[in-house]
């Protein structure tokens, strides 16, 4: 691919298997991932796709069973805990339910606080101001700081899971479903939210999300995953308009969309579930769902063909 | 199954009325109405969306047709008239009988509705026991035939599965096989598919709009999905803070919504605003305990006026079988639409 952005976060052959009992879980396999600098990069797929695994794998939250990460030209798998702990302060995230997320015993103002006391930044003075400051940003009245958790709505609580999230001034900050609990009003409220913070601070998004309405309206770039796998990425409006990967057809095509005149009887819907990500079909993960499939899709993993702005990995691409 | 066919709509095209039902809560905050004057109509055969954000109350609207209400609630006016029965006045023998049978109801979670230790046939078989007079190899017939119907497959050995063998998609479809094998006249289904993948809810949508057409079941769905509203339905009821606010057919509403609310919320969608700032509605909804005194939306409305704040708007006639609760008269066009260009 072209080389026009600078490359922030790169993962290559991220692999994380989950032992359970005797049967493996694999949640990610053969994954390779770029991140841009200042953009939106969706992950996008069901529950079991394994997008969430792949987040935290990137976050630095789990360690990956094979494969290299750097950021900024750092390599972050062959670090130590120290070393890892100072970048760390540059990955931030955000995470889905708000109610769990926030320590109830801790006051607002204690909780933004918390990563710079963690990472020893600042006096206790500085912090109040640096907290004040933040609630400010994210729209939440000062005076509510030394209130806890309980006394906030959910919109209110994600604002205060933004403002931790900023405290430190990260580079990147991954969100892992962080409208998905809130009211369509309060989602929108959110969501600008997410966008004025990026275009003021430079920030980089990496989103991961199952809502595509959501991730079409805001993101530069996606991944679709199934099953562990990346079937096509590229170009969001790209891969909107005229996906090449069967899976993302049919995932654009299940969308509710919000048109009277467009009604479920006339849809093409794909028939069958997920399988198990203990037993993945060989070949072509999705060729057990496919109306395309032929013999080679069940035997040889297709690779990843480059057009239009995106890639794809299928034998018989739309 | 004959006997089914007995019990048509006496009384004209609707199937169950509810008008201005009020629903209390007894709390430490003194009484609460969490559905506050509600009339609705539910005509045969058709798909009525009720929508609203949570807290409006439309769960509650749910639990109190099916009598469900928490220790602490209870029907404190309006009527619920179901065919020519009122609900509200039933005796425990006469609900016990309609209730499983004629009205019957589905949850947003299958995991909890289902009994952990006893296979899926059996719990859909025992629905059939409670109101049908079958033998056993015909009940069990019954059982796999609607598994089949509702596209489970291999519906004769997951008759002896345990709910967790079967994946989210697969319990909820089980569920609404309980829900449907007495061929009900109304389904009250809350949130069916809200924790279902796309993919899957777009499977069960269809088949349950496959299944209900042929049955001519009457459905009222409540969801907070608009997409899902616009799927479906055929007639809509929006809801907010324990009140309707507009009532129209499903192209009406969304070709032409005429409450601020409905406007704000199809305007909040990312889908109607690609590539620029979402227009969000500012604030939340009240609670309970803080209701506004005027028009329950004029706090967030961009067009409240002060005789908004002081007076509730009627529900009022504003075209062919569209109502709205406000009293302004321009027709307010969602310029949502395609923003792509």
């Amino acid at each position: 691919m072209a080389k026009e952005q600078e490359i922030l976060l790169k993962g290559q052959g991220l692999v994380k298997e989950f032992k359970s009992g005797k049967q493996v879980v694999h949640a990610v396999s053969d994954v390779d991932i770029e991140i841009r600098r200042g953009e939106t990069l969706s992950l996008v797929g069901e529950s079991g796709c394994g997008k969430s695994t792949l987040g935290r794998l990137l976050l630095g939250l789990l360690p990956p069973t094979a494969g290299k990460i750097w950021f900024e030209g750092q390599e972050l798998t062959a670090m130590d805990r120290k070393e890892f702990q100072k970048i760390r302060r540059d990955i931030q995230c955000i995470f889905q339910d708000p109610y769990s997320s926030l320590d109830p015993r801790l006051s607002v103002a204690s909780s933004i606080a918390e990563p710079l006391v963690i990472n020893k930044i600042g006096t206790k003075e500085s912090r109040q101001k640096r907290v004040e400051e933040l609630l400010k940003i994210v729209g939440i009245p000062v005076e509510y700081k030394n209130r806890f958790p309980h006394q906030f709505s959910g919109g209110q609580r994600q604002r205060i899971g933004i403002a931790r999230a900023l405290a430190l001034n990260p580079k990147l900050i991954v969100c892992d479903e962080p409208i998905s609990a809130l009211d369509v009003s309060i989602q929108a409220q959110v969501l600008n939210l997410l966008m004025d913070l990026q275009q003021e601070m430079g920030l980089t998004y990496l989103f991961i999300s199952h809502d595509l309405n959501v991730v079409r309206c805001i993101s530069d770039r996606i991944y679709i995953m199934y099953l562990g796998s990346v079937c096509e990425y590229g170009e969001a409006e790209a891969i909107f308009e005229h996906p090449r990967h069967p899976y993302t057809h049919f995932l654009l095509s299940a969308v509710p969309v919000v048109d009277p005149d467009d009604r479920i009887e006339n849809k093409d819907i794909i028939a069958g579930e997920i399988p198990s990500p203990m037993n993945p079909p060989s070949g072509c993960k999705f060729h057990t769902r496919c109306p395309y499939a032929t013999d080679i899709c069940k035997t040889e993993i297709p690779a990843f063909q480059t057009e239009e702005g995106r890639c794809f990995a299928c034998h018989h691409p739309l | 199954m004959e006997e089914n066919k007995k019990t048509e709509p006496v009384s004209g095209q609707a199937v169950m009325t509810v008008k201005d039902l009020r629903t209390a809560l007894k709390t430490r905050q003194g009484i609460l109405y969490p559905v506050d004057g509600v009339s609705l109509e539910i005509p045969k055969g058709k798909i009525i969306g009720l929508v609203g954000e949570s807290g409006c109350g439309k769960s509650m609207m749910a639990n109190s047709i099916m009598n469900l209400l928490p220790k602490n609630g209870y029907i404190a006016e309006g009527s619920i008239l179901f065919q020519d029965k009122e609900l509200t006045a039933c005796s425990k023998e006469e609900r016990r009988k309609l209730y499983g049978n004629r009205i019957t109801l589905i949850f947003q979670d299958p995991m909890t509705s289902l009994n952990p230790v006893i296979r899926v046939g059996k719990q859909v078989e025992e629905v059939l026991k409670l109101h049908k007079d079958l033998s056993k190899e015909e009940s069990k017939k019954a059982v796999i035939q609607m598994f089949a119907d509702m596209g489970i497959p291999e519906p004769e050995r997951r008759y002896y599965s345990f709910p967790h063998e079967l994946s989210g998609g697969l319990r909820q479809r089980v569920m609404i096989s309980a829900a449907m094998i007495c061929r009900p006249d109304l389904l009250i289904a809350d949130e069916p598919t809200t924790a279902l993948d796309v993919t899957i809810e777009a499977q069960i949508l269809k088949q349950m709009k496959t299944l209900q057409k042929e049955e001519g079941t009457s459905v009222l769905l409540i969801t907070h999905d608009l997409g899902v509203v616009a799927e479906v339905c055929d007639l809509v009821y929006v809801m907010y803070a324990g009140k309707i606010v507009e009532a129209a057919g499903v192209g009406e509403l969304f070709h032409h919504p005429r409450h601020p609310y409905t406007e704000g919320l199809l305007n909040s969608l990312p889908s109607r605003n690609r590539g620029r700032r979402l227009r969000s509605i500012p604030g939340v909804v009240p609670i309970l305990t803080e209701m506004p005194e005027g028009c329950r939306f004029a706090p967030r409305c961009p067009y409240a006026t002060d005789a908004c704040r002081q007076k509730q708007p009627q529900m009022r006639l504003v075209g062919d079988n569209h109502q709205v609760r406000c009293v302004l008269d321009r027709d307010l066009i969602s310029e949502g639409g395609e923003a792509n260009g």
